[in-house]
């Protein structure tokens, strides 16, 4: 599946529709009792404006591995993890501060703060798949072999 | 009766005549059988026949020049009876030996031929590597044989390997790369640390083709590696290789990697492996989370025939993947690595012996596990015991010693309970976490160890796989110690890793002293990258001080503030857990260079005692781990256990 900004209505409505309170998902009473690490239904989606990109070194910035976007959304400002590949090497997702991005995740309190540990990231036309549905990140030879063969673009 | 004394007479004065010549004639040494050429190190038969040796003596062998001509068995041999001559590891100065026999009887007389030697004896070694590259940031897979030169020079003659990350550096197939020269520098201290350089065909990896690895002995036939040549930092082992044969018989396997679709995957299973080479077996897989069980490998699948260093291909459809290489390293153990230029993974097999298909639950008892993924930023180590199935509680505290519960019987699940440290990289960490769960091993050996629901972080199930309780997982020339166990493969939604389980055979405190080589992988929460580590160390047995030296491989200056450095210390105390027995923490492990080429820097970590010869260790700090293992040496010479007891001067 494809996403595409390719109005600024729909882009207003998107903001309106997804900027939903975090927490507003509760556990499938269904789900049977194994522990998860990335439990997808606890997914939520929400749009917003990428306040700034975190590339340094964790032990400056004292957050969890990997790249970070801090995006402002109509609830707040979420810190938003992209994992160790999603901003390098060849192909990596490249945003601005100020950009309209929309992100899929699970919030996770890493630290005692609250973290998206993000799956999806729709920007610049397109949706990068950043993890999969149990939570692994694509490493860079994603990018490579998806280009190879020619398949769908967009994934990471 | 004239003609009788006649020939009494005669045949009295022939006698004569002939015993007059022998006593009288000289005795006389000659070399009847010797080769004229021989290759450094191998063997030949030399012949000497003596005649006129009235007392029988024979000949005794000798050479020169002396301390570099060969050796002889017997050293003394009868006239006509050979000795086994032993050519030198590498020919002497002028190509060539002279072999001398001398008369036992008369020390004066001997005879002396002349033996050119040609090349160097040599020892191949089987490596093997698993890591990250420093430019793509790709996981990679090496592994590989290299030849050295027998003749304590370290020369590395000759060579071949495989490298894959699946994206930009694949060795071409199916000749992979020539390993064409290269060095095994040993540190001159005497503490096992080592340098070995690869010269190969490849310009694409290394330096320009030229891959280094810093290396620790344990023994003369196993080390501990990381590669730190700064164009990746990885770690693996190496070891002698005993054969170079088509593996026979039933097998454990597990590996890991990073699939076509650029997830973490996981494997594990129990193969055979026939005359032919055929491969039947099922196998266990873990894919980005999705778990698949007990798929049979497919009809067709064989192992081509090794070449001569041990290299050898699986070819049709294994099921696990068609691009699988494999290296010998004796006759129950091999290394594998996928080749598919479009993914990599990394793994070993080892034999299962002659207990092969009659595994049980029973089969595991106390143990130390470990299992741990660098790509996937996690390592978990610990330790348990097993006891028929229970449904007790979780307990607060963990003793290796069944508490009253009855040992686990065999066949059917069983329970185990225990105590575990695990690092998720930020996400979890668990110091001295307890725990409890179920297993069961089947009789081919493969089974499956399922923790209590969040009993031990995201560590939920782990498949196992036994391997002969002969062998020595970390060291497979080793068969004197910390044998048996199985190795494990994470197969649950949560982590991909690969690990392994020995048996605990030993949690005396005490008996964690003397001399390790020691080694760790591990990554930092500075965007989740790698850094590596080999060394040598020191444990007093009476203060618990451990001191060592060693190699930092920290290319993404992901622990420190960068290094490639064989200026490494390592100091802490051990101390044990005075709760769970056999757990024992090094807080801090100071990481310090010698000559201040890299920041130091102070680590929590925890280690778990297999027995006094094998421990294992982790990591246990917020933004940052490692696991690895300890491994007693008796590489270290006296003079480094006295140069490493020195106290250490904190650098800061």
């Amino acid at each position: 599946m494809k996403w595409r900004f390719s109005a600024l209505g729909p882009l207003a409505l998107a903001l309106c529709v997804f900027a939903l309170p975090l927490h507003a998902q509760t556990s499938d009473p269904t789900k049977p009792v194994v522990h998860l690490r990335y439990d997808i239904t606890q997914e939520i989606t929400f749009t917003g404006a990428v306040s700034s990109v975190v590339r340094a070194s964790a032990r400056e910035t004292k957050k969890e591995g990997g790249s970070h976007l801090m995006v402002q959304t109509t609830s707040g400002k979420v810190d938003a993890n992209l994992g160790e590949f999603a901003m390098r090497g060849k192909d990596a997702l490249t945003v601005t501060p100020g950009q309209l991005i929309q992100l899929t995740g699970v919030m996770k309190t890493v630290h005692g703060q609250q973290v998206l540990i993000a799956r999806l990231v729709q920007a610049n036309g397109k949706v990068y798949k950043i993890r999969n549905e149990h939570g692994f990140t694509y490493h860079p030879v994603a990018r490579k072999n998806q280009t190879k063969s020619a398949t769908k673009g967009g994934q990471l | 009766m004239k003609r009788a004394t006649l020939w009494i007479v005669v045949l009295s004065a022939c006698a004569l005549a002939v015993a007059g010549c022998g006593g009288g004639g000289h005795l006389r040494v000659a070399i009847t059988t010797a080769p004229t050429t021989l290759p450094a190190g191998t063997n030949s038969n030399v012949t000497a026949t003596v005649t006129h040796d009235h007392a029988a003596g024979g000949v005794t062998w000798s050479c020169a020049p002396s301390g570099a001509c060969g050796t002889f068995d017997p050293v003394q041999t009868p006239s006509g009876t050979p000795s086994t001559y032993t050519a030198p590891d590498a020919a002497p100065a002028g190509g060539s030996v002279t072999i001398t026999a001398t008369s036992v009887t008369k020390p004066s007389v001997s005879a002396s031929t002349t033996i050119t030697i040609t090349g160097v004896a040599t020892q191949n070694f089987v490596f093997y590597a698993t890591g990250e590259e420093n430019t793509t940031f790709d996981t990679y897979s090496i592994a590989g044989v290299v030849a050295i030169a027998s003749d304590g020079s370290g020369t590395v003659v000759s060579g071949e390997q495989d490298f894959n990350d699946g994206d930009v550096n694949t060795s071409p197939q199916p000749s992979g790369d020539t390993i064409t020269g290269g060095s095994l520098v040993m540190a001159g201290d005497g503490s096992g640390n080592a340098v070995l350089t690869l010269i190969t065909d490849n310009p694409a990896l290394g330096v320009t083709g030229t891959e280094t690895f810093a290396v620790v002995f344990s023994n003369a036939n196993h080390a501990l590696i990381v590669q730190f040549d700064g164009s990746a930092t990885s770690f693996g082992s190496i070891d002698l290789q005993t054969a170079t044969t088509t593996p026979v018989g039933s097998f454990a396997f597990t590996a890991s990697g990073v699939d076509p679709g650029g997830l973490l995957i996981g494997f594990g299973g129990v193969f055979s492996f026939d005359d032919a080479g055929n491969v039947t077996g099922t196998f266990d897989e873990n894919d980005g989370g999705t778990v698949t069980l007990g798929t049979a490998v497919p009809a067709g699948a064989t192992l081509s025939a090794p070449d001569s260093f041990g290299r050898g291909v699986a070819t049709g459809t294994t099921g696990v993947d068609t691009s699988f290489n494999y290296y010998v390293v004796g006759p129950e153990v091999v290394r594998v690595i996928n080749v598919n230029p479009t993914a990599t993974a990394l793994g070993s097999a080892y034999g299962q012996g002659t207990s092969a298909g009659t595994f049980s639950s029973g089969s595991i008892g106390a143990s130390v596990f470990s299992v741990a993924n660098s790509s996937g930023f996690y390592a978990g180590v610990g330790e348990f015991f097993t006891t028929a199935q229970v449904t007790a509680a979780k307990p607060k505290t963990h003793s290796p010693i069944p508490q009253g519960q009855p040992a686990c019987s065999g066949t059917g699940i069983c329970s185990f309970s225990g105590v575990g440290d695990l690092n998720e990289l930020n996400l979890l960490l668990l110091p001295a976490e307890t725990f409890t769960g179920t297993y069961s091993i089947s009789a081919a050996g493969n089974g499956t160890m399922t923790f209590a629901d969040g009993d031990f972080g995201d560590i939920v199930t782990l498949g196992v796989y036994a391997v002969d309780p002969t062998l020595n997982i970390l060291d497979p020339n080793d068969t004197t110690d910390s044998t048996g166990g199985a190795l494990v493969a994470e197969m649950d939604a949560n982590l991909v890793g690969t690990g392994s389980i020995v048996p605990q055979t030993d949690t005396t405190v005490a008996n964690f002293s003397g001399a390790y080589a020691f080694g760790a992988q591990g990554d930092t929460d500075a965007f989740d990258d790698e850094f590596d580590f080999v060394g040598a160390a020191m444990v007093a047995s009476d203060t618990g001080a451990f001191s060592g030296t060693g190699a930092l491989s920290d290319p993404f200056a992901a622990l420190s503030t960068g290094a490639l450095s064989t200026n490494a210390t390592f100091n802490a105390t051990v101390a044990a857990d005075a709760i769970n027995l056999g757990r024992f923490t090094l807080s801090p492990l100071e990481i310090a260079a010698s000559d201040e080429s890299f920041d130091t820097v102070d680590l929590i970590v925890t280690a778990y005692q297999a027995s006094g010869s094998q421990l294992v260790w982790i990591e246990m700090d917020t933004g940052s781990y490692f696991s690895g293992s300890l491994e007693q040496s008796t590489a270290f010479s006296s003079d480094a256990k006295k140069a490493q007891a020195k106290p250490k001067t904190k650098k800061h």
